[in-house]
């Protein structure tokens, strides 16, 4: 068959089928990330008789992620202790995620913790738009001697980042 | 015998007396003359709020001009290369739906109510639009609408997603 010919008989085949349009669509998903908690100060009584302190659910955090990885990171500004001048109360927390295992990818806060370094809680599963709720329970070991009576504070940073 | 065919005919009788003329072979590879379909805009980004509750619609998303020729009878295929759902890497889709509302009054020769006219339809599988009439030469128009539903309740992994919806004219 000669080629011409052929060529035509594929533009007459051509001719015969189907022309259009072709359209790209691209929805970005917003990114939700963010953190909570029930009550931005805690004021905890320490009657300086020795007595640990140990409070569960000092507060409750709520983290609300659509990304399947990230990271929460807890840190404190006197690195984990409450202070009063130079005085200093040291104190730890832990973050109860017991609830929800699956979604938990490594909790270095499932003990309790000083904050001398920033601590992560690491997650593998985006949250319901309603969010996770997790204890974050505080406590402050017995101790032999009084601490220097006054008001000792601290500041503890709750941050959420993913990759 | 339809005009196209005539056309093509007379090229390949001249390619025939001159086979060795290759210049006329384009013209002939060409669609039959003014069926085509276009779009005011060939892409569409779409921020979509990710909140659980929030559905994105717009009916308007394209404008859709379908000029036949000389065709009476013919088709207008959709179609979806992600089978009607948005798509980021292998493991997360977002489903949605498609819609064409017609913007040209009159009897436009639309066979029935089609689903993809009826309302929103995932493309899971092709939709059609069937006509017996050929358009005028401006075409005729349609509004090619897009919904997103929220998962109530639940996030969508956020990140861009993406698909390619083809609509093809199809001569009968």
């Amino acid at each position: 068959m000669k080629k011409p010919f052929l060529l035509v008989l594929i533009g007459i085949l051509a001719a015969s089928m189907a022309w259009g349009a072709t359209i790209n669509i691209t929805a970005n998903v917003s990114q939700i990330l963010d953190v909570s908690v029930d009550a931005s100060t805690w004021t905890i009584p320490l009657d300086n008789s020795g007595t640990a302190i140990t409070n569960a659910s000092q507060g409750i955090l709520t983290v609300k992620a659509s990304k399947s990885n990230y990271t929460v990171t807890f840190s404190s500004t006197n690195s984990g202790a409450l202070k009063n001048g130079t005085e200093a109360i040291p104190y730890k927390i832990q973050v109860n995620t017991s609830a929800w295992t699956e979604g938990v990818q490594t909790n270095n806060l499932s003990s309790y913790t000083q904050l001398t370094t920033p601590q992560t809680i690491v997650f593998k599963k985006k949250t319901p738009t309603a969010g996770k709720t997790f204890g974050i329970d505080f406590n402050i070991e017995a101790y032999t001697e009084y601490y220097v009576d006054g008001l000792y504070t601290d500041t503890l940073g709750i941050t959420v980042s993913a990759p | 015998m339809k005009k196209w065919v005539v056309v093509v005919f007379a090229l390949f009788m001249i390619l025939k007396l001159n086979a060795q003329a290759s210049i006329g072979i384009t013209v002939v590879v060409a669609p039959p003359p003014g069926a085509s379909i276009t779009m005011d805009s060939y892409i569409w980004d779409i921020l979509f709020a990710n909140d659980g509750v929030t559905t994105y619609q717009n009916d308007n998303q394209g404008t859709m001009t379908i000029r036949s020729s000389d065709r009476k009878n013919f088709r207008v295929d959709f179609s979806s290369q992600n089978l009607g759902s948005l798509k980021q890497g292998t493991d997360y889709y977002v489903p949605y739906y498609i819609k064409a509302t017609r913007i040209t009054g009159g009897n436009i020769g639309l066979v029935g109510t089609p689903a993809i006219v009826a309302g929103y339809v995932q493309l899971t599988s092709v939709q059609s639009m069937e006509f017996n009439k050929k358009t005028p030469k401006e075409g005729i128009q349609f509004y090619i609408g897009i919904k997103i539903d929220p998962i109530s309740g639940e996030f969508y992994e956020s990140g861009n997603y993406t698909d390619t919806l083809t609509i093809t004219f199809v001569g009968l």
